[in-house]
């Protein structure tokens, strides 16, 4: 397998593609990579990355990468979050999520990000169930 | 344009980017990666916030948190520089981040890094701001540094890419070309 990191400011990164992995029977995944810098037990899933303009996070508008790569830098783990399934579950359960566990605000220079913090059993549990269809 | 060259470029766009990113902060007088002292690669020609003489001085407690705040924000502009540059080198921002612990070793290890290096400075400064604690602070601004780095990336690049192509910018051409990156 080999993993290639997008360097360039083209499409893929602001699609949210940080690395190309290209396994060695030629199929290849597509890697978002996001960094906790505390080791909360929980997932921020972003659901406005501009909450004043209503522009949707990276939980629920449609994203290039087959996964998210979730990382506790402290503890030095990671998560590897499958984008569809993880989307599936967030339609199924986001604004349960949002009333039950809260939303937190990040304010940056000119816009206001929301995310909610999802504790990690509950998110993966939400995620293997969004796995079955019946 | 030479490959190393331009890492070093990023290099320099790291730390510039993080300085500028986080006001208020001294002024950038030049960017040069040519024309330099041959120990030097690239240099970002600016004032330090902390300056050593404030470790050897006894002072109230407020003073010291500020120029605690001080040593922090140097660090944080200190390791910007070769964050970017293994971002850069194509390592993904998981493992950079996964390495703040064995970069911890590297700055408060022995043999200690020379003084006048990143690490070098970073040592003096949480040495002096976080005794007995000095590789916890470490991990703590090698996160937000990485972070730094990683929202301003498309800058860091662009400005990295200038800074190769012209050897050397001055500040007034920085201030400008930051500001197009935020466009």
């Amino acid at each position: 397998m080999s993993a290639v990191a997008i360097e360039q400011d083209g499409w893929a990164q602001r699609a949210g593609i940080d690395r190309l992995l290209t396994l060695a029977c030629g199929r290849t995944f597509t890697v978002d990579e996001k960094i906790r810098t505390e080791d909360w037990p929980d997932v921020l899933l972003e659901r406005w990355s501009d909450e004043a303009r209503r522009k949707p996070g990276w939980v629920q508008k449609p994203l290039a990468c087959d996964f998210v790569a979730y990382a506790y830098a402290p503890a030095g783990t990671c998560v590897l979050l499958p984008v569809p399934a993880l989307q599936r579950a967030w339609r199924q359960h986001g604004r349960q999520w949002a009333g039950l566990y809260g939303q937190r605000r990040a304010v940056n220079a000119g816009y206001t990000s929301v995310s909610v913090p999802v504790p990690r059993g509950v998110l993966m549990q939400a995620i293997v169930e969004a796995m079955f269809v019946s | 344009m030479h490959n190393s060259q331009l890492a070093v470029a990023v290099h320099e766009a790291g730390h510039a980017v993080a300085q500028l990113s986080n006001p208020p902060h001294p002024q950038i007088r030049s960017v040069s990666i040519v024309g330099l002292d041959p120990a030097l690669l690239g240099l970002v020609d600016t004032d330090a916030m902390w300056q050593p003489y404030m470790a050897t001085l006894e002072v109230e407690q407020s003073t010291g948190e500020a120029w605690r705040a001080l040593a922090w924000k140097d660090t944080i502009f200190y390791l910007a520089g070769p964050i970017a540059e293994l971002r850069w080198r194509r390592h993904s921002r998981i493992a950079i981040a996964f390495g703040a612990k064995q970069f911890a070793e590297e700055c408060f290890g022995t043999p200690a890094p020379e003084g006048s290096t990143d690490f070098g400075r970073v040592r003096a400064r949480l040495n002096w701001a976080y005794p007995g604690e000095q590789r916890e602070a470490f991990s703590k601004a090698w996160f937000e540094a990485e972070a730094v780095v990683a929202r301003h990336w498309r800058a860091v690049v662009r400005l990295g890419r200038i800074i190769a192509e012209r050897g050397r910018i001055n500040g007034d051409e920085l201030s400008v070309e930051w500001e197009r990156s935020n466009r």
